[in-house]
């Protein structure tokens, strides 16, 4: 089995109209060890209040991933792994930033960031999420959110890793069997591929991705991430939404 | 395999979107038509009024997502529902009455709550409610419950409750009622102010979610 990925983050309008760097981020990774395959996807974004929380979103996926490779290279399966491993990899990811801040001479607030990852082997998978953003997973019967995403009240409020209280938000699923599409991305494609009237994932949007994917020759193909690119930044999406917009995808192949 | 031709096929092109609702900017004004309003006051009123809504009709994002309910006390009438600015009555209103200020912020209260539910209800995002109090009195009803009540709603972020005076309004009782600072209006600048409300509402229906909404400074319009 492994895993063909693709990822991206674009700047949205409302940052670049303003010269401002775009604050999600987001890391992928097909990992083998040991004869075993890992899919490891990351996505992070950062508050739009703040200047700092693109910096905050780039550090929790580097440091979050680096803790799930160390994992990996144990030699420990997925399904071994607890939700309190997971917690505690978040947790690294929170500490890192906070480093980072102290050295910066500012407040880990003005870091804030959302996060949304997965870790799949041939036989587990794990999810988690704090903030909104979402997970979706495709199989024989659809696609299906993770986790609902998780707003506050309001539509400008979510919760971020570098909230005080971040443990009490912090979702976390597992499944017995790998899902084979999963996409995972940032707020700012939520209002175009998921349908809020009937909590539902737009199955439009998804499965001429994963079918252009799963296609595409590893070698000689298209260039899917400048393909990616372009539909991110095509102005029907950025009509809809002017927020910076990141979005993994990734099949697996068996 | 040039460019050109990876350009022009388009594998990605097929990708259609999820039809979702625009998310929507509750703005509820409470206004005080009561006898002491009646000249030029309710005039200005009235003009700033319709210059508002105008705003907001010639804004394609605001027309969608902010949400105007109105509601006058003298006595209390529910003029407009929450409804897009496209949908304008031109109430012209009058002034008449007494001054059941801790009434109207009941219903006011009740009204937003209701919304709130209906847009839960229908998977509509919205933005924290605002709730403008303009009052030229002093209240001619037990208002101590209603103060209660919007500290109430603003301590569990329920809405965000201003307070506008005009002329000899009773600045204390206001300063009672809402935890923000009350802002007096400059003589009759009704116009200035409402140019100043839809700004500040377009900005709001403008933001990312994620983006923490700032009122700009009540400049031109209020007395420091």
């Amino acid at each position: 089995m492994i895993w063909k990925h693709l990822s991206l983050s674009v700047t949205g309008k409302s940052h670049s109209d303003r010269n401002e760097p775009g604050q999600d981020y987001c890391r992928t990774g097909a990992v083998r060890f040991a004869d075993r395959d890992f899919f490891i996807g990351l996505a992070a974004d950062g508050a739009g209040s703040t200047i700092r929380g693109g910096i905050g979103a780039e550090i929790a996926c580097e440091t979050l991933y680096l803790q799930v490779l160390s994992l990996i290279r144990t030699g420990r399966t997925l399904s071994s792994v607890t939700d309190d491993d997971a917690r505690a990899w978040i947790a690294a990811s929170r500490e890192a930033i906070l480093i980072r801040a102290q050295d910066d001479g500012q407040r880990l607030k003005d870091y804030a960031c959302t996060l949304i990852g997965s870790v799949l082997s041939e036989d587990h998978a794990i999810f988690f999420q704090i903030g909104d953003g979402c997970i979706v997973t495709g199989n024989d019967d659809g696609y299906h959110t993770v986790f609902w995403p998780e707003q506050g009240e309001y539509a400008n409020t979510t919760f971020f890793v570098s909230d005080d209280d971040f443990l009490d938000h912090i979702r976390i699923d597992r499944r017995e069997r790998p899902p084979g599409e999963i996409a995972l991305f940032t707020d700012g494609l939520q209002n175009l591929v998921l349908s809020f009237s009937t909590r539902t994932v737009h199955e439009g949007f998804f499965r001429p991705l994963f079918t252009v994917l799963r296609k595409n020759p590893e070698k000689g193909g298209l260039d899917l991430t400048a393909q990616l690119h372009t539909l991110l930044t095509r102005d029907d999406v950025t009509a809809r939404s002017d927020d910076d917009k990141t979005l993994i995808l990734a099949v697996n192949i068996p | 395999m040039s460019d050109d031709t990876m350009y022009d096929q388009q594998p990605l092109g097929p990708v259609t979107f999820a039809e979702n609702p625009e998310p929507r900017c509750p703005c509820l004004l409470l206004l005080d038509t009561s006898g002491s309003m009646a000249g030029k006051p309710i005039a200005e009123l009235n003009a700033g009024l319709r210059a508002f809504y105008e705003e907001l009709q010639g804004d394609s994002l605001a027309v969608k997502r902010v949400e105007v309910a109105l509601v006058s006390f003298g006595p209390v009438r529910v003029i407009s529902e929450f409804n897009t600015a496209d949908f304008f009555l031109d109430p012209t209103l009058e002034a008449e009455g007494d001054t059941p200020l801790g009434e109207a912020i009941m219903r006011g209260i009740e009204m937003v709550r209701k919304r709130k539910e209906e847009y839960r209800a229908n998977g509509i995002f919205f933005y924290r409610p605002w709730i403008f109090l303009i009052t030229d009195g002093s209240p001619t009803d037990e208002w101590q419950r209603a103060a209660a009540a919007v500290r109430e709603g603003e301590s569990s972020k329920s809405f965000a409750f201003f307070a506008v005076g005009v002329q000899n309004a009773d600045m204390s009782v206001l300063r009672q009622i809402t935890v923000r600072q009350p802002l007096k209006l400059q003589g009759l600048k009704f116009r200035e102010f409402f140019q100043w409300l839809s700004n500040s509402m377009k900005s709001a229906s403008r933001s990312n979610p994620s983006d923490r909404i700032l009122l700009s400074p009540p400049s031109g319009w209020s007395e420091i």
